[in-house]
């Protein structure tokens, strides 16, 4: 799942095409990469992942030194609290590994996927699809080669 | 149409080496450095799809096209029964289908893989039920548009992917429903008003 404005991005996988549903409070928008189209998926790994990592390092940092620094036990525990928080949030961002940035291209389109935002995501993603495009494009190569 | 056979960096839009396609790792690009990885299947190397020609009728026996009646009949339409030249077969999900049949499916939306929108009622309904809050007085009409919006939605087709939204459609009802009780209460507290004076 992505975001792109006030829209939620989801990709759905149909029997024999992509489905990519860009859904908003009135209503959902549609587009389909059917596999035998689909030419290429590109993978770029962005910046992010380690930008999101030093910030949230940061604010932990300081607001576990302000807990250190403050020597009443109520404020210590709030800014303990605050710092735990940014930890967590790091831990799992951590965990979700490097974010990307993912492109499906097509004959008539190069579109964004903002729901393969993360490496394990699209590689998880490419795993599972590349074995039917295969098949399909084969099949279309099959059936433009065979005399009508 | 992009009809090039190469994949652009999607940083720096430069044009990336085939030797970057298919190795399975992420690769620096030459030009930008940042880390590309190309998943590239036989379609990019594969030149437009062409569409077939009908046959040309050379025995008046044989079963001709229903719109071109000079070309021989290949295929019948799945959805009419109008035998079709190849050029009029449209293979549409596993489907021949000729192209009124295509365009008539589509104004009635009995097509779902045409679909390309579909409206959110639950989410209508949500917005006529809220937003009219920041101007309450147009509650009284909105409320109840926003439980019909909410009923007919019932009776629509759900979002492509199978998912109906029960939350907002819950919360939608509940805010209209909350409204035009408050709308009750109100005419009730001033007739009672007007009758005690």
């Amino acid at each position: 799942m992505g975001a792109r404005g006030s829209h939620r991005i989801r990709l759905w996988q149909g029997p024999d095409h992509l489905l990519f549903v860009s859904s908003s409070l009135l209503g959902e928008r549609y587009k389909r990469f059917y596999f035998a189209d689909i030419q290429a998926i590109v993978i770029r790994k962005t910046a992010a992942w380690l930008g999101w990592i030093i910030a949230l390092l940061v604010m932990t940092a300081i607001f576990g030194l302000a807990g250190v620094g403050i020597s009443e036990t109520a404020g210590r525990i709030v800014m303990f609290c605050i710092a735990g928080v940014f930890f967590l949030i790091l831990a799992i961002h951590a965990a979700l590994g490097p974010t990307c940035y993912c492109m499906i291209r097509t004959a008539v389109q190069t579109e964004e996927l903002p729901s393969l935002k993360r490496v394990r995501n699209a590689d998880k993603v490419v795993a599972r699809i590349r074995p039917l495009i295969e098949i399909a494009q084969r099949q279309e190569i099959r059936e433009t080669q065979t005399p009508t | 149409m992009v009809n090039e056979q190469v994949l652009l960096c999607p940083k720096c839009r430069v044009a990336l080496p085939d030797a970057l396609y298919n190795q399975g790792a992420f690769a620096p690009c030459p030009n930008c450095g940042s880390a590309v990885r190309c998943e590239v299947f036989p379609a990019l190397y594969a030149g437009p799809r062409l569409g077939r020609p009908g046959e040309l009728l050379v025995d008046a026996s044989e079963a001709s096209c229903f719109f071109h009646p000079e070309k021989k009949a290949a295929v019948a339409c799945d959805s009419c029964g109008r035998f079709l030249c190849a050029l009029c077969d449209l293979d549409f999900s596993d489907r021949h289908i000729c192209p009124s049949c295509l365009a008539a499916g589509r104004k009635k939306g009995a097509l779902g893989n045409l679909d390309h929108f579909r409206l959110s009622w639950s989410g209508m309904a949500l917005l006529l039920s809220t937003v009219p809050l920041l101007a309450y007085p147009i509650s009284c009409v909105t409320a109840p548009a926003a439980i019909v919006v909410a009923l007919i939605g019932l009776r629509k087709p759900p979002s492509l992917t199978g998912r109906r939204r029960v939350v907002t459609m819950v919360l939608a009802l509940t805010f209209a429903l909350a409204e035009i009780g408050a709308w009750i209460w109100f005419g009730r507290s001033i007739i009672k008003f007007y009758i005690g004076a």
